[in-house]
């Protein structure tokens, strides 16, 4: 069976979908996740220009106005779904790791040996 | 000071990696990209910099357009927002560059890059050079059919092996940016698949584009030396440069006017397929009324008129070319209306001459030879030459077996060859030969069968 799209999200579609769940000028999200991440995540504008269409073909997030070039966005229901998903498999991931961690005593059995 | 340059270059349509660090080493030698032309690369002098450049695809655009469309204004104001500017396209190939080393790039995620780049070369690149290498292969297997139709002649004439390696190269180069171009997609897509980055599609690539060109003009240039009429290519190429010089500006003057994409593209198309037709046909007529004039020969003829018995009249043409062996050197005779007439074809793999001496109907009947001298300069070549005469008869297959001529190895000493067949049909023999010596297949047919004094004269005549 086909995978379904977006299933999971890279760090970098996270973040844009983050952006859009208050309206926001598409040019606008790479400078507000730069500063969101501290500069750690930083999407170029090739990417967040195809994934903006990406998303807007799967009907994650809609056009919500056009003012000359600038284009705004808003996240639908599906979109707040797929960002759902991603942060419960985030949460999933943190926890098998936190038990792991308290079950042995430390980051990871190399550590403890150095 | 020459402000301009322009370059051929050779590369890939998908080697944006390539591109990129060919570009960046020009700026460093103090010349940028300015504009891309189907033919050449135009370069602007500039102060020798570094420059970061980034080749990307935007499957909306095309050759076609008037201008750009709303989503790709848009995509670049992004990249220009980005700190990235436009700087040449070609196709759905954008160039853009920068002067700040620590940008971030256009494409910062590679599954993405990867799915986007498939996108734009789904629109053209792949489904052209699919169509070209299907019709190259196509034309390469007729052109083949055609040489084992009648494999000495075609051999021998350059102009048909020229085609076949014409098609044969296109062939090649075609698959060969396919195949690379698929290796390299399924490669980005499983290392893209592990996390990792989209495959490099660099130096090798061009080193092998370079090669395949260099033996495409080696191998054209070995076909044409050899030609009787170079001119015959020559002028085919020139067709050819020609049409597409109309058709690109036919192209950009639509696109200047503002004709929509859809609309250009037909226009372009039907008129491409007419300005071929309309060459192709002038050449063609050329080529027949150059013969007409005698163009293509450079056999000074004259007629001789015969009259039957009924009064009516025929006019024959008559040649004087020197041939090797005549009938004279064989026998007396006492007719002084003989038509003296050779061919010669010479390709690099074959050489073909054909001589026919001819008499014409009229009284008495004066007797006649025809022959071929075949030089094989490809050994291995030889035995599908000789084969090719061997069976000259095998159209007879229908006849019943009795009633087939057919050649027989007889090895007769008198001829010093190296192999000798004689044609024989149901009574005996004839008076047809083929010979080998060395390289050499001669084909002759002296119409009745020959003296051993006969014979002596032909071998100190046709041996080399």
């Amino acid at each position: 069976m086909a995978r379904e799209k977006f299933h999971t999200l890279t760090e970098q579609m996270f973040y844009i979908l983050l952006c859009l769940q208050s309206e926001c000028y598409g040019m606008d999200i790479m400078e507000k996740i730069r500063i969101m991440t501290n500069e750690q995540v930083t999407v170029g504008p090739g990417t967040l220009y195809n994934l903006l269409e990406s998303f807007e073909n799967s009907g994650m997030i809609y056009e919500t106005k056009v003012e000359g070039r600038k284009r705004s966005y808003l996240i639908t229901d599906k979109g707040l779904r797929a960002l759902e998903r991603e942060y419960q498999r985030l949460i999933k991931l943190t926890d098998a790791y936190q038990q792991y961690v308290m079950k042995n005593g430390g980051v990871s059995n190399e550590n403890n040996k150095a | 000071m020459r402000t301009t340059k322009h370059r051929f270059e050779q590369f890939q349509f998908y080697d944006y990696t390539g591109i990129k660090m060919h570009l960046e080493k020009m700026a460093l030698k103090g010349w940028k990209l300015h504009k891309i032309t189907r033919l050449y690369w135009e370069y602007r002098k500039i102060e020798p910099k570094k420059l970061t450049y980034t080749v990307t695809y935007f499957s909306e655009a095309s050759e076609f357009n008037p201008y750009h469309t709303d989503n790709q204004i848009t995509f670049h104001e992004y990249c220009k927002n980005g700190g990235w500017n436009l700087v040449a396209e070609w196709a759905q190939m954008q160039i853009f560059c920068t002067e700040d080393e620590d940008i971030t790039p256009i494409d910062t995620e590679e599954s993405v890059k990867l799915k986007f780049i498939h996108k734009a070369m789904k629109k053209n690149f792949l489904p052209g050079n699919a169509l070209l290498m299907l019709v190259s292969i196509l034309q390469f297997f007729l052109q083949i059919k055609n040489i084992k139709s009648d494999l000495v002649y075609q051999l021998s004439t350059g102009s048909s092996l020229f085609l076949t390696m014409v098609w044969f190269l296109i062939s090649i180069q075609t698959l060969y940016i396919l195949i690379g171009y698929i290796v390299w997609y399924y490669k980005s897509k499983r290392s893209v698949n592990l996390g990792g980055l989209c495959a490099e599609s660099g130096r090798v690539n061009k080193k092998i584009s370079n090669l395949l060109l260099v033996i495409t003009i080696v191998l054209l240039v070995l076909a044409m030396w050899t030609m009787q009429n170079v001119w015959a290519p020559i002028l085919g190429i020139v067709t050819i440069i020609v049409v597409m010089t109309l058709v690109f500006a036919i192209k950009n003057a639509l696109k200047r006017e503002e004709v929509s994409r859809k609309s250009n593209i037909i226009i372009t198309t039907v008129s491409c397929v007419i300005l071929m037709f309309i060459f192709t046909s002038v050449l063609t007529w050329g080529i027949m009324k150059g013969g007409n004039y005698g163009l293509h020969s450079n056999k000074p003829f004259e007629t001789y008129t015969t009259t039957q018995p009924d009064g009516s009249t025929y006019t024959w043409d008559i040649y004087h070319d020197p041939l090797p062996l005549k009938v004279e050197d064989l026998q007396e005779v006492n007719y002084e209306h003989y038509s003296y007439e050779s061919t010669k074809r010479e390709s690099f793999l074959v050489s073909q001459y054909i001589a026919r001496q001819n008499s014409f109907p009229e009284g008495q009947l004066a007797p006649e030879l025809n022959y071929a001298i075949v030089d094989v300069k490809l050994p291995v070549l030889f035995d599908i030459c000789l084969k090719d005469y061997l069976e000259m008869y095998n159209y007879e297959w229908k006849k019943p077996d009795d009633e087939r001529r057919y050649f027989k190895l007889t090895n007769d000493p008198l001829w010093h060859a190296d192999a000798v067949y004689q044609l024989y049909t149901q009574y005996g023999s004839e008076g047809e030969y083929i010979v080998c010596w060395k390289n050499r297949i001669v084909y002759i047919n002296y119409n009745k069968v020959p003296s051993v004094e006969q014979i002596a004269v032909t071998v100190k005549k046709l041996n080399k």
